[in-house]
């Protein structure tokens, strides 16, 4: 099992966690100081005296831009944090989820969870995010009776209202018996929550139990963010959580929680207003970037209790900040989520690799792909388009773009392409996409690609050959060179090569 | 031959001057002091080897390379790679050391301040003959061969050995006007060289619409190796009649000192560590090409262009020979062009759009594409603001190269990448925001990789025979939503946070700037 604390001694290992001890305030220096570190390519940093109980860790799941030679990647959290090693290749860790979506064994109960000390929500420091004055919930994860979480249709079982609120005591750590979903919140005064949680979710009856944690392991997190984003043939959440890495579960009233988790709030489904004034109120501060990608409703419900484990450390994201944890969580599942979705469409896997990279905000897709024939970019563009409501820009290069080389890819969109043949707009009737801040109210507009890869029409030698050190030297003379770098009297070694991928060298 | 000492003139490097670099060896001593300059002893071969180790060094964001010991090179010379390429995270830092700037200057700083010295020319000094380092060696006639210096082959595929880190001297036939400027010579053989004059350019069409046009020989001076202020300005856009060496002064905050040529009138910088004197003769051409070029692509084929013809080759005592592997400069590998490109060409062209009316805040060329697309941040003060900016780019400097602009929020910071690219993700509706000029109707130079061959087929004043198109994007936020801001933070917040994070020792990107 690989809880919270083990991928927080990995990334310590990996000098990608920081720790600050001084006080910052979960009321209003926290969040900023996440979002500092997070803007500026900084490791995740530890936050030790917040003024609550909890130990906060902003960054845990995020990373760096990738506008940059690093010596991390934005990903490499997300490898540590699936087990693949902070080294991990991109490739390997869409392959990771995208596996993973078939799911796993059944994960192992266990009898009570890690978190079994009485804990007050109101004192526990959880950081006021995004704008909000009050304590916040990002990277949580709830667990609802899998009964009550309907289709989000009409008439469906859980909105008729004559289903049992709780698991049965003996079903309660019955993977079937409950739906993990991704949450975001807001505390409100001593018992109140405002949850953001997946549309079906919404119509839970009141009444119903819901245990929301916090600091999970993280596959339990990866596995109900994947379960949530627009696939019905994938494994429940517990499932894919298992299969990329095993989470042990133990039982609470509203279905099994992972065990290992570091905050376990129980609570029951409210609908009662706590103001009639305000009887529809939204979670405080901005909505996470996982709300953009499915639709939403906001549960509103009253803690029953709360319960920690010894020395609770609860990882949250600076929601708002660029490379905040939220937007790299998304970005990777709804990566390996259209990796998968297009290389499993036309009998062969034409895609090399595909991004929705953190730097855009998740609003253009980069996919390296074989032109399989004359307007296959086109096809490939608006099948993307038709998987994903986020973006409504996609960018087609060839596969001799290394994987995540957003120099590169950010070039080609430039010079490769036409500029009066090569960006193609569709007509203005597509919906609006979800990422973008434009169109908020919906209105139709047009999708674009930009077409950045050879056409396959070209005779062979129109093809221009690329400027690198491996297409433009010899090979005794690269051998040469690399061989008597140091001798030179040069400083920086592979590493600092943009052309040496991880990739390439399995993660080496 | 003839072979003098000059006083003034050593052959050795010096050190770390304060202030601006008055020659080459003057910056490589800072660098060497800075602990940012290899030396290398090792006898290293013109022929690809030299641009192999830079072009390493360049993709590794290492050292400067200088090759002490060029093999089979017939005059002791040396060859330095790439010598202002910057640092990857910052890459103004060594053009600034270069200006006598600190090199931790913020971009915002060093926009500033450039933009300052810009606007102050200093008016050049001309130095006898006798007190110029570039005269310390001077052959004439049967002297003159070129290949007996160590001219880098560059990229296995090129067409031949090229000077293409030089300040070419052209005088206008018409006024007083002498022009700087960069095209590359590609070494034909002891005494000639096809230069790349590409029309729409201010010396090419000297060349095409006035001296050939007359058929008369156009004189030049091709100075090698130049203090940088004078590199830095012939890369400049420069307007037409302006004194080109005052504002190399102006940018260096001291007079360049000139020096009369040999065999013709025009004035060069006395720094250079070699000059080649010549004329480019009208009607004739000769293949230039093909060449690993700026935007990271082989370019060919061979195409016949203007011929230069050697009356002379003057030089320093062991010349500093610099070059720069083109193409290498793309990405995440910066190079000295894409190095000029931020550090000189964007706050010129900063200052000329302020100075045609627009109040633009930055204009920054695209991070990892130099030449083809420019970021500007600007308000937009009225309806048709952006168009009209557009439209004043496209059909004055940017009419060749550009293809693309893109149009940020003033308080975007166009140097930075990330902050452009959400803006252009979030903010360039293509409903909207994506203007296309001209379709198939606006000129081009062939140095692209989108147009076929036959697109771009073979006139003689090297444009393009297929037309383009120009676009710019509107990536403002016209009233949405602002791109990412840090969690709870206004800028005073942010500053303590940073404060706690410094504090804590926590290591940060140098690049990311506090003002983002």
């Amino acid at each position: 099992m690989s809880d919270l604390r083990a991928h927080l001694d990995r990334l310590e290992s990996a000098g990608d966690l920081a720790t600050v001890e001084e006080r910052v305030h979960w009321a209003d220096t926290a969040a900023a100081v996440a979002g500092e570190a997070a803007r500026t390519n900084g490791p995740a940093v530890r936050l030790a005296d917040t003024g609550g109980r909890a130990t906060l860790v902003g960054g845990a799941f995020g990373g760096p831009d990738r506008l940059s030679v690093r010596s991390r990647e934005p990903w490499s959290r997300t490898g540590s944090a699936l087990g693949l090693g902070h080294d991990a290749a991109y490739l390997d860790t869409l392959d990771a989820l995208v596996a993973a979506r078939r799911g796993g064994a059944d994960p192992d109960p266990v009898d009570r969870p890690a978190a079994t000390a009485d804990a007050d929500l109101r004192t526990l420091g959880l950081p006021a995010v995004g704008d909000a004055d009050v304590p916040t919930l990002t990277l949580g994860v709830a667990a609802v009776p899998a009964a009550a979480v309907g289709d989000g249709t009409d008439g469906d079982a859980a909105a008729s209202g004559s289903l049992p609120t709780a698991v049965p005591e003996d079903s309660r750590t019955d993977p079937d018996a409950v739906s993990w979903i991704p949450v975001r919140g807001s505390v409100h005064g001593s018992d109140g929550l405002r949850l953001s949680v997946p549309a079906p979710a919404g119509s839970t009856p009141d009444g119903t139990r819901v245990t929301v944690v916090l600091g999970t392991p993280p596959a339990a997190l990866f596995g109900a963010t994947t379960r949530w984003l627009g696939e019905s043939q994938v494994a429940g959440a517990p499932r894919i959580a298992d299969a990329l890495g095993s989470v042990d579960v133990a039982p609470t009233p509203a279905g099994a929680v992972p065990a290992a988790s570091e905050v376990l709030i129980e609570a029951t489904v409210s609908r009662a207003p706590a103001s009639t004034a305000t009887p529809d109120r939204r979670p405080s501060g901005l909505p996470s970037p996982w709300e953009s990608a499915v639709a939403t409703a906001t549960l509103r419900a009253r803690v029953d209790g709360v319960r920690v484990r010894d020395d609770p450390i609860v990882p949250f994201s600076p929601t708002g900040a660029p490379m905040a944890d939220g937007r790299h969580l998304l970005s990777i599942t709804e990566s390996a989520r259209l990796y998968g979705r297009v290389n499993n469409y036309w009998g062969v896997a034409p895609a090399e690799w595909l991004a929705l990279p953190v730097e855009a905000g998740l609003g253009i897709c980069l996919v390296a792909s074989d032109v399989l024939y004359a307007g296959f970019e086109w096809q490939l563009a608006n099948t993307l388009f038709s998987f994903s409501r986020l973006f409504d820009k996609v960018v087609v290069l060839d596969t001799e773009t290394p994987p995540m080389d957003l120099g590169r890819a950010f070039d080609d969109i430039w010079v490769k392409a036409h500029p009066a043949n090569d960006w193609e707009f569709s007509d203005p009737e597509a919906p609006a996409a979800r990422a973008p801040h434009y169109r908020r109210d919906g209105a139709t507009g047009s999708n674009m690609y930009v077409d950045a890869a050879w056409d396959p029409r070209w005779d062979e030698e129109y093809i221009a050959p690329r400027v690198t050190f491996e297409a433009t030297y010899p090979e005794e003379i690269r051998e040469a060179v690399r061989a008597d770098w140091a001798a030179l009297g040069f400083d920086h070694g592979p590493e600092n090569d943009p052309t040496h991928d991880r990739d390439a060298d399995g993660g080496a | 031959m003839t072979r003098k000492r000059r006083a003034g003139g050593p052959a050795t490097d010096g050190g770390a001057p304060d202030g601006p670099a008055d020659s080459l060896r003057d910056y490589l001593g800072m660098l060497e002091t800075a602990g940012e300059l290899n030396r290398i002893d090792t006898g290293v071969s013109w022929n690809l080897e030299a641009s192999a180790i830079t072009m390493l060094a360049n993709d590794r964001d290492d050292r400067v390379p200088v090759f002490e010991s060029v093999t089979d090179a017939q005059v002791p010379a040396r060859l330095v790679g790439d010598p202002y390429r910057g640092s990857r995270g910052r890459p103004w830092d060594r053009p600034a050391r270069a200006l006598g700037l600190p090199p931790d200057l913020s971009g915002e700083e060093y926009y500033r301040t450039v933009m300052e010295r810009l606007r102050n020319p200093v008016a050049p000094v001309e130095v006898d003959a006798t007190d110029a380092p570039c005269k310390a060696v001077i052959r004439r006639d049967s002297d003159v061969d070129l290949f007996s210096f160590p001219w880098p082959y560059i990229h296995a595929a090129d067409g031949g050995r090229y000077s293409n880190l030089h300040t070419m001297v052209a005088p206008d036939p018409d006024s007083s006007w002498t022009d700087w400027s960069a095209h590359r010579a590609m070494i034909q053989d002891g005494a000639r060289a096809s230069v790349l004059l590409l029309a729409g350019e201010q010396t090419p069409n000297l060349f095409y619409y006035r001296y050939e046009r007359r058929e008369e020989p156009m004189p030049v001076a091709l100075a090698v190796g130049v203090e940088p202020a004078a590199q830095f300005t012939a890369s400049m856009w420069i307007p037409t009649g302006s004194d080109e060496a005052a504002f190399a002064g102006g940018l260096k905050g001291d007079p360049v000192e000139l020096v009369e040529c040999t065999t013709n009138d025009l004035q060069v910088p006395a720094s250079a560590e070699l000059v080649i004197e010549g004329r480019i003769l009208p009607g004739e051409r000769l293949d230039e090409g093909p060449f690993g070029d700026y935007f990271g692509y082989m370019h060919g084929p061979r195409r016949s262009m203007p011929v230069l013809r050697v009356d002379a080759v003057t030089h320093r005592e062991e010349p500093l020979i610099p070059f720069c592997v083109e193409g290498s400069g793309v990405g995440y590998s910066l190079n000295t062009t894409s190095t000029t490109e931020v550090a000189c060409i964007g706050p010129d062209a900063t200052l000329g759009l302020r100075a045609a009316g627009y109040d633009v805040e930055k204009c920054v060329p695209w991070r990892f594409t130099p030449r083809s697309v420019y970021v500007v941040s600007t308000d937009v003060p009225r309806p048709g603001y952006l168009h009209e900016l557009a439209n004043f780019i496209f059909t004055t400097w940017g009419m060749l190269h550009v293809d693309f602009f893109v149009f940020v929020d003033a308080d975007v910071d166009p140097l930075s990448t990330r902050e452009v690219v959400e803006a252009l993700a979030l903010h360039a509706d293509p409903d909207s925001d994506f203007h296309q000029f001209g379709a198939e109707t606006m000129p081009k130079v062939p140095l692209n990789i989108y147009q076929t061959p036959e697109e771009k087929g073979d006139v003689e004043t090297g444009t393009s025979k297929s037309k383009t198109a120009k676009a710019y994007i509107d990536a403002t936020s016209g009233g949405e939503s602002g791109v990412s801001e840090p969690a709870g933070g206004d800028g005073a917040l942010r500053e303590r946070a940073r404060s706690v994070l410094d504090r804590a020792g926590v290591d940060l990107d140098p690049g990311v700037t506090s003002g983002e």
